[in-house]
């Protein structure tokens, strides 16, 4: 079993109005991993403490098997970071900042630059304080990919984005897990990206890990029952029912711990499943976070 | 490991202040250039002069090392194979490079200057030790810079230098020694003015010193 | 070269579904014949642009459903078996099946009544096609 390209465990880092708590989590090569929560919940602090950025109070963090902070020059040898409140020298040209990488990781691959020069259509003799948003965001990728790093760590990496834009990024990103020792870490609002591009998924909230598991258990899982409850029938509340919803004879069910069986233990209480539907990854987002704050208050 | 990841931050930094360094070579040139010329043109030049090192000093430390954290290009260094005492190293060492080059040059030239011109010798302990209070001025404003991020501490350096500057100049022109032999042919040490040179080296290194052990010790960067 | 397979976003089945519904199409058609080695599982994770769990989950019921075998070491490649065109369209035409099933649940009918609207529209094709 080799081993992972990022692991945290029992992270910890406390500011005056924010506590980042007991933070798990784990990437092994040739996955990508999607990192999604709230504004706040903490997912640039867990990143900037990966990339040794922000020194954690307790626990351990290994990235490519070096502890960090001690090695961390040690570990961005092999990382391309991108976030999307870095910038790049604004007078400086995109070319310069091409030639100033390529001097310091010598895996840089000048092909592989070029033809991402072309695909994003970006013109290098061109100053960075010039580039629009998305213009700047496709170049700070652009020197992130072209290093061919082993494990890539994306803040944010399409927000702000156009579709097209955003598509061709993510195929870029596809093409990173082509070779399965290398290995991806985004953060994201946008679920339907982490939806479709993600092997697991984690998620955060106000400082904790409140989930993480393989997408496809993910989407396996969580469902949506409609429910015809007859008057004067109690609707049961199995396990992993994480909200009913009930309005005269209608109830709508959220459960994150879906089988085929479910059916029949409402079906046999008296009540009718009129429909099992799936849930996108960001209904499962929502629902996981709010039912996640609910408990806490209780 | 073909070129230390340290060296290749020093240079990039310098390239990036690449105009500031000359901009100031050529306005202290030219501010030394008037000075012979008269006695009203030696004042304006001299001030001038001095302006120009204290103007470079600022511009230096505020976009160099203020202006990278706070438009967040330190992520992009940080991003690196740097640890944060590799980062800090080199910006000591390439803000430190950019004004002490241009000082050295500068301060060269004044000496050159007033030596082949009818300008007194006698004044040189006196420049001297201005020139000694600005490269001390800027290793305390630069040390500042490192330590915190906080404008109203800068502000306070960059106002406290710039004014004391202005003490500085009668408190020295009103030392017996300098006002005894600054007119005269021949520049003069005494142990006073040698005295506040020391002074001088000493708290620049210590500023500079403390903020590197501060910034050693410290884990939090953004 | 393997961008023949499409995600849509607009289909609310889930993913895997849908890559492992094209790839027994393109079998069913005889596109890919048996013995033709499938893309690994990376390089179609990449074409389609879907996560590689995802295209692992598709071959995987794929193989469970017998329409593809995996040789350790060696790559996945279309099953030999004579009749896996007619399987395969017969598994097709269950799914569909299915799904209209649904649909007449949800408007409330029986089985019967179901039974009967599917009744109505194989005669109607049966009509066409004599009529072609």
């Amino acid at each position: 079993m080799t081993e992972p390209v990022i692991e945290l465990e029992g992270v910890e880092k406390s500011y005056r109005f924010f506590q980042l708590s007991d933070v798990r989590l784990r990437l092994d090569a040739g996955q990508i991993m999607g990192f999604v929560g709230p504004n706040g919940a903490g997912k640039s602090t867990t990143i900037r403490i990966l990339m040794a950025m922000i020194g954690q109070d307790r626990g351990t963090v290994r990235v490519l098997g070096h502890p960090l902070p001690r090695e961390q020059a040690a570990a961005k040898r092999h990382i391309g970071f991108v976030s999307e409140d870095m910038r790049l020298y604004g007078p400086a040209t995109l070319a310069w900042h091409i030639r100033f990488v390529a001097s310091i990781y010598p895996g840089w691959d000048a092909a592989y630059a070029s033809a991402l020069l072309h695909r994003f259509n970006l013109h290098p003799e061109q100053a960075i304080k010039l580039l629009s948003h998305g213009e700047r965001v496709k170049a700070t990728l652009l020197l992130a990919l072209a290093r061919r790093p082993r494990l890539l760590v994306l803040d944010e990496p399409t927000t702000g984005l156009d579709p097209v834009a955003r598509h061709e990024v993510l195929a870029e990103l596809m093409d990173v897990v082509r070779d399965e020792r290398r290995a991806i870490l985004f953060s994201s609002h946008n679920t339907q990206d982490i939806e479709q591009i993600s092997d697991q998924i984690t998620f955060i909230d106000r400082g904790r890990i409140i989930d993480s598991s393989d997408k496809e258990t993910f989407l396996d899982r969580w469902r949506r029952l409609h429910l015809d409850v007859p008057p004067g029938v109690t609707p049961p509340a199995p396990d992993g029912v994480i909200e009913t919803t009930a309005s005269g004879r209608i109830a709508v069910v959220t459960t994150k711990a879906y089988t085929p069986e479910l059916d029949g233990v409402y079906e046999r209480a008296g009540v009718t499943v009129r429909e099992v539907q799936r849930m996108t990854l960001e209904e499962i987002f929502v629902a996981n976070v709010m039912s996640n704050r609910r408990e806490k208050v209780t | 490991m073909s070129r230390s990841i340290v060296g290749q931050l020093i240079l990039k930094d310098l390239y990036l202040v690449r105009w500031m360094i000359a901009g100031s070579l050529v306005a202290g040139a030219a501010a030394l250039a008037i000075m012979p010329l008269s006695p009203v043109s030696a004042y304006v030049g001299g001030v001038s002069f001095i302006c120009v090192l204290v103007i470079l000093n600022i511009i230096l430390v505020m976009g160099a090392v203020v202006q990278e954290k706070k438009d967040k290009v330190l992520l992009f260094v940080l991003s690196l194979p740097v640890s944060t005492s590799q980062y800090v190293a080199a910006k000591v060492l390439s803000n430190a490079i950019a004004f002490v080059v241009p000082w050295v040059v500068l301060t060269v030239a004044a000496i050159v200057v007033i030596d082949m011109s009818q300008i007194p010798n006698g004044i040189l302990p006196f420049l001297i030790t201005v020139l000694g209070y600005l490269l001390c001025y800027y290793c305390v404003l630069l040390a500042v810079a490192l330590i915190t991020d906080s404008t109203a501490w800068h502000s306070t350096v960059i106002t406290v230098g710039n004014v004391s500057v202005n003490f500085l100049i009668p408190f020295l022109l009103g030392l017996a020694s300098v006002a005894r032999h600054r007119e005269g042919p021949t520049a003069v040490w005494t142990a006073d003015i040698a005295a506040i040179l020391g002074i001088e080296i000493a708290a620049g290194a210590a500023a500079l010193g403390l903020a590197v052990y501060l910034c050693s010790r410290r884990t939090d960067f953004v | 070269m393997h961008s023949e397979l499409l995600i849509s976003q607009a289909d609310r089945r889930p993913m895997y579904l849908q890559i492992m519904e094209q790839i027994r199409h393109r079998i069913a058609v005889g596109d890919w014949q048996p013995g033709r080695e499938l893309p690994s599982i990376r390089a179609l994770a990449v074409a389609v642009q879907v996560s590689v769990i995802t295209v692992k989950r598709a071959y995987l019921e794929l193989e469970r459903d017998g329409v593809i075998v995996t040789r350790q070491g060696k790559g996945s490649f279309v099953a030999d078996s004579a009749d896996l065109s007619t399987q395969l369209r017969l598994n097709e035409l269950d799914e569909h099946l299915s799904a209209a099933a649904d649909i007449g649940r949800q408007l409330g009918l029986t089985a019967d009544e179901i039974g009967l609207r599917l009744f109505e529209a194989a005669k109607k094709t049966e009509k066409t096609r004599d009529e072609k």
